[in-house]
């Protein structure tokens, strides 16, 4: 087992050579890249048929370090899947970037709109029906796309009005909604009670507003993702077996009244499909640190802060890790969280990469 | 897929050896949010590039080593398998152009890729950006009853 310098744990050999891929980060119960979806609530816009953008909130008490390349985020392009109710008719919308506002959520201001492509569309079909497009808009910007780190900042996309919504025409998100949405959804999100609406909706004309769901849509990053999932065997919600990685992980309810969910970590990397990851956890965020010979930041501490929670070997991209099965985790974690990170290492290029870190409060 | 199980993983699991690393130096950060270069020297620019494939000229690579003409003027857009995503290489078979004006190759799976330069106005300059949508679900969810 080879033990580079610093102390970072590898084992054996890798297969991955390093792709040139990149990595969409999605908060949304199921991973859209490898599972079907079962989750979907419904297809959605921000704001009804009026123009509004639809914005992932990327908080810095929840997330740390999403495509964080040299220190900084570094977006590669914005994933989106599109539901058009009529495929023929091509269907524009922006791509956008903002930073958070003083007082919370999206800076509206044209100095909060870091990053704006506009005008964008989607591709021809001889379709009427309604159908799906699962788009990959990437840009060529040398090292990405760059914007600040450890500041809660917004990605997703611009729609434009479109009165035709939903009878006959038009572009929607698909999205995966909260319990407190009101919205009859028999499956979306599952998470403790409290959380607020984990997207926001900025409005052609109006202030912004939270929206209760999360949408499939996210930046590409050149960072391995980690997500954190609640499993909640008494709910149906995730539509299938499994754990529920958006806001379900973000918040899992211990309670116990009724429920005493599990956790697991699920970790994902285009780049380095056969890679070995080392996974942590720590009672928090620490300041970002950085280690010779990996790319990205140490969000979570050092060796006296951090337990190891797995060192599993990813497959086809893929390593799922079971932290705690459900009615295991005791209740006096109630009010506490924690943070958790890992790292990807391939000895054919002899790189390490952190992934983002994902805080679990309890 | 591997799962791995660790039920008291939340209290009690043995600690390795977890890098030792020293605080990182600060950004810079300048108007709008942006920031400028001040990376640390420990990761180089080359290392950052091992992970990211290179782009090249007035064409388009493709997953599969060839290479075409990029369309609607698009100077040195990315390599197409930077953003094919999680799908088969399935090579193309004809060339559209949408009601919108962008030419679009069409791929045998039903995909569509393309590249086009685009204004940022933040940054200041055009872009090239390499496009492609694959085919989802055909029937997608349908919309909500409130229509929000």
């Amino acid at each position: 087992m080879p033990v580079p310098k610093q102390g970072l744990f590898v084992v054996a050999t890798l297969i991955a050579t390093a792709q040139a891929q990149v990595n969409p980060f999605v908060l949304y119960p199921q991973d859209p890249e490898r599972q079907a979806l079962t989750c979907t609530s419904f297809v959605g816009r921000p704001d009804l048929s009026r123009a509004a953008e639809a914005l992932v909130e990327f908080d810095d008490q929840q997330f740390r370090g999403i495509g964080d390349a040299l220190g900084f985020h570094r977006i590669f392009g914005v994933y989106h899947w599109v539901a058009d109710e009529r495929l023929a008719t091509v269907e524009t919308y922006d791509l956008i970037i903002r930073i958070g506002a003083s007082t919370g959520g999206p800076d509206t201001t044209p100095a909060g709109l870091v990053f704006r492509v506009a005008s964008l569309t989607t591709p021809p079909s001889a379709n009427p029906a309604r159908g799906t497009w699962i788009m990959y808009d990437g840009f060529n910007i040398q090292g990405g796309f760059t914007t600040i780190l450890s500041q809660t900042w917004y990605l997703g996309v611009g729609l434009p009005a479109n009165p035709a919504w939903p009878a006959t025409d038009g572009h929607a998100l698909f999205r995966a909604d909260l319990l407190s949405a009101n919205t009859g959804a028999t499956v979306g999100e599952n998470h403790r009670a409290g959380v607020l609406g984990p997207t926001w909706a900025v409005p052609a004309n109006g202030a912004p507003f939270r929206t209760p769901w999360t949408y499939v849509c996210g930046p590409f990053v050149t960072t391995p993702n980690l997500h954190m999932g609640g499993l909640d065997p008494t709910s149906n919600r995730l539509g299938a077996p499994g754990a529920s990685f958006g806001i379900h992980g973000l918040f899992p309810d211990v309670g116990g009244a009724p429920r005493r969910d599990g956790l697991m970590l699920r970790f994902t990397d285009n780049l380095t499909p056969f890679a070995f990851a080392f996974l942590g956890a720590s009672l928090g965020f620490a300041l970002p640190q950085w280690e010779p010979g990996i790319i990205g930041s140490n969000h979570i501490g050092t060796s006296g802060q951090v337990i190891t929670v797995g060192l599993p070997r990813l497959q086809n991209g893929v390593a799922e890790v079971t932290i705690a099965l459900p009615g295991t985790i005791p209740t006096a974690m109630i009010g506490n969280f924690l943070a958790f990170q890992g790292v990807v290492w391939d000895p054919n290029t002899r790189l390490a990469n952190w992934s983002n870190a994902q805080a679990v409060s309890f | 897929m591997r799962r791995v199980s660790g039920t008291a993983a939340l209290l009690a699991l043995v600690a390795l050896a977890w890098p030792r690393t020293p605080p990182a130096p600060t950004p810079t950060t300048v108007a709008g949010g942006a920031v400028l270069a001040a990376a640390p020297s420990v990761v180089t620019a080359p290392a950052l590039a091992a992970r990211v494939a290179p782009s090249t000229g007035h064409q388009l690579l493709l997953p599969d080593g060839s290479a075409v003409p990029a369309l609607n003027g698009a100077i040195d857009p990315a390599p197409l398998e930077r953003y094919w995503g999680a799908f088969p290489w399935s090579p193309i078979v004809g060339r559209e152009r949408s009601s919108a004006g962008i030419e679009w190759y069409r791929h045998a799976d039903g995909s569509y890729s393309t590249t086009e330069m685009v204004f940022v106005e933040q940054l200041g300059k055009q872009i090239a950006l390499t496009r492609v949508a694959h085919p989802g679900p055909e029937q997608p969810p349908n919309t909500p009853p409130d229509r929000r």
